[in-house]
């Protein structure tokens, strides 16, 4: 554990962002992410393995890179998922952002680059809300 | 009782160590994120990657898949609570 943690921003009927991953799209809902650190120098690190499972011996670390503390403006597009089923309503987060990643070590060499780069972050992920008891409840984005 | 949350929190990346998740008042145009908890309580989030898909980060060129994208976190109460 670090001390870096995200808040989220939503607005309404915002282009996604002009220097994004998917610029200048109209949506109804867009979001900012911060990603805050308390302590100076701390992000969030990734370590890139050469094998696709990290527990299987010898797994190396073949490149590690530190998300660095940095605000992603409208690059997450936020959208209602009905209820089905007798489910509840949930949301999706569409992601398509860019975001600056710092190279820390490696046994990758020119592989993995060095200093900071450009990272990009794609995919849809289904936000879902509990209340104090645990039980799903629903939630929507207006 | 519905008690509206303005914004919300949601994260991204996998497998990475993080703290709190927290949500925060939108500027400007805000929406509004609704979670439909009683009175008093706070709202718990949690994400996923959605069913069947699969994350990717991109970093130098290097594509990575995310096995599980774990979120979790508070939201927090930024606007007025309605009925």
């Amino acid at each position: 554990m670090n001390s870096c943690y995200y808040t989220f921003n939503a607005t309404k009927n915002t282009n996604s962002s002009a220097s994004g991953a998917t610029p200048n799209i109209a949506t109804a809902f867009s979001a900012d992410l911060h990603i805050k650190c308390d302590t100076a120098g701390d992000g969030i690190e990734i370590h890139v393995y050469n094998t696709s499972n990290h527990i299987d011996p010898p797994a190396t670390v073949f490149c590690t890179y530190k998300v660095d503390p940095q605000t992603i403006e409208n690059q997450i597009q936020l959208t209602n998922e009905p209820a089905v089923g007798g489910g509840v309503s949930d949301i999706l987060a569409h992601v398509h952002a860019k975001v600056a990643t710092t190279f820390i070590s490696g046994s990758g060499g020119f592989t993995c680059g060095s200093g900071t780069v450009t990272a990009v972050y794609k995919g849809t992920d289904t936000l879902t809300s509990t209340n104090a008891a645990g039980a799903s409840v629903n939630s929507s984005v207006s | 009782m519905t008690r509206n949350l303005k914004a919300l929190g949601l994260a991204l990346v996998a497998s990475l160590a993080l703290s709190a998740m927290v949500a925060s008042a939108a500027s400007g145009s805000a929406a509004l994120f609704t979670s439909s908890v009683a009175a008093g309580e706070t709202a718990k989030i949690h994400g996923d990657q959605l069913a069947g898909t699969n994350d990717t980060f991109t970093v130098n060129g290097i594509p990575l898949t995310c096995e599980t994208v774990p979120v979790t976190g508070n939201a927090i109460t930024a606007g007025p609570s309605s009925t």
